[in-house]
């Protein structure tokens, strides 16, 4: 098992009172799986995705990768373990706009050892893999939106995590170009045997993922 | 290593990004600049315009060269020559002369080329006295206006106050100055002394330089004598400096001229004697007639009134023979010269100057200038240069900067107030710069960027822009600081420890203010909501 997560709960106290935004949630995600987590905006999806990744601290249950629970780790810990076994992908992008596609890519690369020569061979090649590999020079503001997102796919990969997460990461896209990125998701799992955990509202997940978990009110509600 | 990929990262990441450093650097840029006219304004601080020209009204220049400073200058142990500084509560009058005087007097090595130069060109200004050699040039020198009473080419000087008066009458210290129309006669001169005003902070001193001998003599009276002086001797003149400012506040007297009160001769070979007069006691202790080596001349009991303070005779060698004829005295053969010391005030050195005259028919008295700011603008027009001014030149600020009425500490002030409104202006933008790369953090952090690296990437980012500012406002400043040192005749010495200072001052500020807000900056990154901000939040 990749990854566990058991009973999970989160709870945020405000200055309005508590809300309970993931409840009791149990999720099993074995490794070259394509997972997608479904459900309405505020469904918890999102709180969801970050206990699993690491970002968030649940107020109740625990998060596993390979038997190592998350929130027992210290924070350089944490640091340690995204930058080796995980990888995201966000609705906006959030590709450094000054550098190019490229330094985009050997951005995180260089948080591991290796030699520039090294990172940008690895570059190269994770931006052939998502079919921009005429690309490398170009900055973020010189692509469109979808070839950005397969950027910011290629940075998550860049690392070779054990599992990338995503967050609605096809939601500023337009429907050709969601089908394009889904199609390059499903290659990657297929090809690669790279395991996803998506978020999502958009149905058209449902045609490529290999689970399809719904969510709703912070609980899981239906595979 | 990583974080080294990481400040490159940061490093481009600026350079791609200059409209958005702009400002950051722009406000680093006008602060270097503020900070190059308040360092204009601190000129005059010791160190940096001891040497600056002083301009008075009267035709007289007033040139101060820190003597111990200069290259040759050996001045015996305990003789000194300036003044000391008043000490904190003292009653020194003389306070105008800090510090300057006291920077002077306890540095050695402190006299740049620059310096020593700018005396050799203020020397050149007057006939006769370029042949002065920087070594010869003795610690102030104040030099007659052409065509004058006399040119001078190395006299020190000491002075005194008159408390009642607000003038005060000054001991000439000397080297050798020339007549007109006489053969160069070189003279040794001395020092008077102020009864009135001696206290441990109130001492003058002085030394003469002649031929490679040297007396030094402190309170009027000759601390060391190595030997005696052989060259010394021939024309001596009687003249006090002509002061200004001080009745209402001692601290602000200023010198604004020279007076020559009379042109005396004195007899060769005279030295031993005239150092006995100045022993401890001064003349009041020698009684007429007793000198030795033959009877004192009757005039010293005519300039010596009981009431005079201070001021120094020199007396040409040709009237001194015939001053000592008069009173029935054979000099032995030699040089020598004769110091009177005169106490009282202006008023009174002109009645020793009538008694001189009055002793000595045959002498010729020069042509006393008159103090009148018109006329003597007039002789000279290089020297038209209000007082105003040349006190503020004197502070080694520049008219421009230092208004009349407005104290320099609060031009320094406003200075300085300047420069940290314009320094915190710069602490703020790049502030603004560093949160504006919060969705860039965020990711780094998603990605598994620590600390260390977020930091190098911010940390490239402030040092671009900060050097940018430097270098934007220091291509601006240094030319601006270079003109106004030059102007001031401060020379390339004054003009590279000004850059020193205004570079001392932009990294002074410029580094610790980044690393503090590049400390905020890594706090706040490590505080950032990751996912709140990738998500738009």
């Amino acid at each position: 098992m990749l990854l566990e997560a058991d009973d999970l709960t989160k709870i945020y106290v405000t200055g309005y009172g508590s809300v309970e935004a993931v409840r009791g949630v149990t999720l099993r995600v074995n490794a070259g799986e394509f997972v997608v987590l479904a459900g309405p905006s505020g469904c918890g999806k999102t709180t969801l995705l970050g206990m699993l990744g690491g970002f968030e601290t649940p107020s109740g249950g625990a998060v596993r990768l390979q038997g190592q629970e998350l929130n027992q780790l210290p924070p350089h810990e944490l640091v340690r373990l995204r930058r080796t076994h995980l990888g995201f992908i966000f609705q906006g992008f959030h590709l450094l706009q000054n550098l190019t596609a490229a330094e985009n890519l050997t951005l995180p690369l260089a948080m591991r050892p290796g030699t520039a020569a090294t990172r940008e061979a690895r570059a190269q090649e994770l931006l052939e893999l998502v079919g921009l590999g005429g690309r490398a020079r170009h900055f973020p503001y010189q692509m469109s939106g979808g070839e950005q997102q397969r950027v910011a796919i290629a940075r998550a990969l860049a690392n070779a995590p054990q599992v990338v997460f995503g967050d609605e990461p096809t939601a500023n896209l337009d429907e050709d170009t969601t089908r394009a990125v889904l199609d390059l998701f499903a290659r990657l799992n297929r090809e690669l045997g790279q395991t996803f955990v998506v978020a999502t509202h958009d149905p058209l997940f449902a045609d490529y993922a290999g689970r399809y978990v719904r969510m709703r009110d912070g609980r899981l509600v239906g595979s | 290593m990583r974080n080294a990929a990481f400040w490159r990262f940061g490093w481009r990441m600026a350079r791609r990004s200059l409209s958005r450093s702009a400002l950051a650097a722009i406000s680093l840029a006008v602060a270097t600049l503020v900070a190059a006219f308040s360092l204009t304004i601190d000129t005059g601080q010791p160190g940096t315009a001891a040497v600056a020209a002083r301009r008075y009204l009267g035709g007289s220049i007033i040139v101060q060269i820190p003597a111990l400073a200069l290259p040759g200058v050996d001045l015996p142990s305990g003789a000194s020559w300036a003044w000391q500084p008043p000490a904190p509560g003292g009653n020194g009058p003389l306070g105008w002369l800090d510090p300057e005087l006291a920077w002077a007097g306890t540095s050695a090595a402190a006299a740049t080329p620059a310096e020593v130069a700018r005396a050799s060109a203020l020397l050149a200004h007057f006939p006769g006295v370029a042949q002065a050699t920087p070594v010869e040039a003795l610690p102030a020198l104040w030099a007659y206006a052409p065509g004058r009473y006399a040119r001078v080419d190395v006299i020190a000087r000491s002075a005194a106050v008159d408390r009642a008066t607000g003038f005060a009458s000054g001991a000439i210290t000397a080297g050798r100055y020339f007549l007109p129309g006489e053969a160069d006669q070189p003279v040794a001169l001395v020092d008077g002394y102020r009864p009135a005003l001696t206290s441990a902070t109130d001492r003058s001193a002085g030394y003469s330089r002649d031929n490679g001998r040297l007396v030094a003599l402190s309170q009027g009276r000759p601390e060391v004598l190595p030997a005696p002086v052989p060259a010394v001797g021939g024309n001596l003149s009687l003249m006090v400096p002509i002061w200004t400012g001080g009745a209402a506040d001692w601290s602000r007297l200023r010198p604004v001229g020279l007076r020559v009160v009379g042109a005396y001769a004195v007899p060769e070979g005279h030295w031993d004697w005239i150092s006995q007069k100045l022993t401890p006691g001064g003349m009041t202790a020698i009684p007429a007639g007793s000198a030795p080596g033959g009877p004192v001349p009757s005039s010293n009991q005519v300039v010596e009134p009981a009431d005079w303070t201070t001021g120094t005779v020199l007396v040409p060698a040709g009237y001194w023979r015939t001053l000592a004829a008069q009173v029935g005295w054979s000099p032995p053969a030699g040089r020598g010269a004769w110091v009177l010391n005169l106490q009282g005030g202006l008023a009174d050195l002109n009645q020793v100057e009538a008694a001189l005259q009055q002793a000595l028919p045959d002498a010729t008295v020069a042509e006393v200038p008159a103090l009148d700011a018109a006329t003597s603008l007039q002789r000279d027009p290089a020297l038209a240069v209000p007082v105003q001014d040349a006190l503020a030149a004197e502070r080694g600020a520049t008219p421009t900067q230092t208004s009349p009425g407005v104290p320099p500490w609060i031009a320094r002030l406003t200075s300085l107030a300047g420069y940290v409104v314009a320094v915190l202006l710069f602490g703020g933008n790049l502030y603004v710069i560093v949160i504006n790369r919060r969705r860039e953090v965020a990711a780094l952090r998603a990605a598994g960027a620590g600390m260390g690296e977020v930091a190098a990437l911010l940390g490239a980012e402030i040092g671009a822009v900060a050097s940018l500012g430097a270098i934007c406002g220091l291509a601006v400043a240094l030319p601006f600081l270079t003109w106004q040192v030059l102007s001031n005749g401060l020379g390339i010495g004054g003009m590279l420890a000004a850059w020193g200072r205004l570079l001392a001052v932009v990294v002074g500020g410029t580094l610790p203010l980044a690393a503090v807000t590049l400390a905020l900056a890594t706090i706040w990154a490590a505080r950032l909501p990751v996912l709140a901000v990738l998500r738009g939040g």
